[in-house]
């Protein structure tokens, strides 16, 4: 196998261009498509994954630098919308003023 | 009305306080409605439900009697509201729609080349871009969350209903699959698709600008 094509070069593999060399033959034979991996990136977020599909996104992840990002891009979700952030991770929005009043006419009511 | 389900925490053991000795309740409502409101519509999102849990969170605590004083008001009132947000998810134990599996099929098909060699790959226009400048050591937070909270009120309710409680609520996928009726394969189906249309999403309206 052309080790030497392993590096820069090899990136481009994913970017599309006519014929398939024997090297890129030889490349979506042992490792999963872009999709495969996506889904496999999604997964390993929710459930251990198996041996061989370890095996098949770790082969993925060193020849695509696309899905490298997509799976940098997952942890950096994870790991900033996990962290407790206070009052800035909720969305905007504000108690309508009617309602507003509804709830403290409600809980008037109730303590009496 | 409100107040079926399981008693919520701070109810039950607090002190039997005369209600609004230490506050007014309705002062609850000024002090800390707009965030539990927030905080609400961030994991139910339909304001009106929102606004449903939220008054039944007050009058849980004024039940309860009263602030006991071991945290500070607004951890004690946001507990409860977990807690009534946990039994809204209980008790709608709705079936998942049709749509909702459906979501971003075609939109997932469209993000990789359909033919040839290059089937399954990226679409070179829809590959994921480079973050680096933008989530790196200084990710500005604030601009994050604000960009984030948009893209996800692009998905469909539900959906977002789903991303939120497993992503930022930390909830286990079996209990999701219990409280939505659906299979484990269709509920990673649905955070794989929410997670492709938000990685779009993001790198549109906040790496992007």
């Amino acid at each position: 196998m052309p080790r030497a094509e392993s590096g820069p070069t090899a990136l481009k593999m994913n970017q599309t261009e006519p014929a398939p060399g024997k090297w890129r033959r030889w490349v979506r034979t042992i490792s999963p498509t872009c999709e495969d991996s996506a889904r496999l990136l999604s997964a390993a977020q929710d459930r251990p994954l198996t041996g061989l599909e370890r095996l098949g996104l770790r082969v993925h992840l060193r020849l695509c630098r696309w899905c490298r990002r997509y799976a940098q891009q997952l942890a950096l979700l994870r790991q900033v919308l996990r962290s407790p952030d206070g009052e800035s991770n909720l969305p905007a929005g504000e108690l309508a003023a009617a309602d507003r009043s509804r709830i403290k006419q409600a809980l008037r009511e109730a303590g009496r | 009305m409100a107040d079926e389900g399981p008693r919520a925490p701070g109810a039950a053991d607090a002190p039997r306080a005369t209600p609004g000795a230490a506050s007014n309740p309705e002062t609850w409502v000024d002090a800390h409605g707009d965030y539990l409101f927030r905080y609400a519509l961030a994991r139910v999102r339909d304001p009106v439900r929102a606004t449903d849990l939220v008054q039944e969170t007050f009058l849980a605590a004024l039940k309860g009697g009263g602030f006991a004083g071991r945290s500070t008001e607004r951890t004690w009132l946001t507990g409860i509201l977990k807690h009534k947000i946990a039994d809204h998810f209980r008790r709608a134990g709705r079936e998942t729609p049709f749509t909702d599996l459906e979501f971003f099929r075609e939109g997932e098909a469209a993000l990789f080349e359909r033919e040839g060699w290059s089937k399954g790959v990226w679409q070179a226009d829809q590959a994921p871009g480079d973050w680096s400048a933008k989530a790196g050591e200084e990710l500005d937070r604030a601009a994050f969350w604000q960009a984030f909270w948009e893209c996800v009120g692009g998905l469909p309710p539900r959906i977002a209903e789903v991303f939120v409680r497993r992503e930022i609520d930390e909830v286990e996928c079996d209990e999701l699959c219990r409280t939505l009726g659906v299979s484990p394969n269709n509920l990673w189906v649905m955070l794989h698709r929410a997670r492709l249309a938000l990685r779009r999403c993001l790198e549109n309206n906040w790496v992007g600008k």
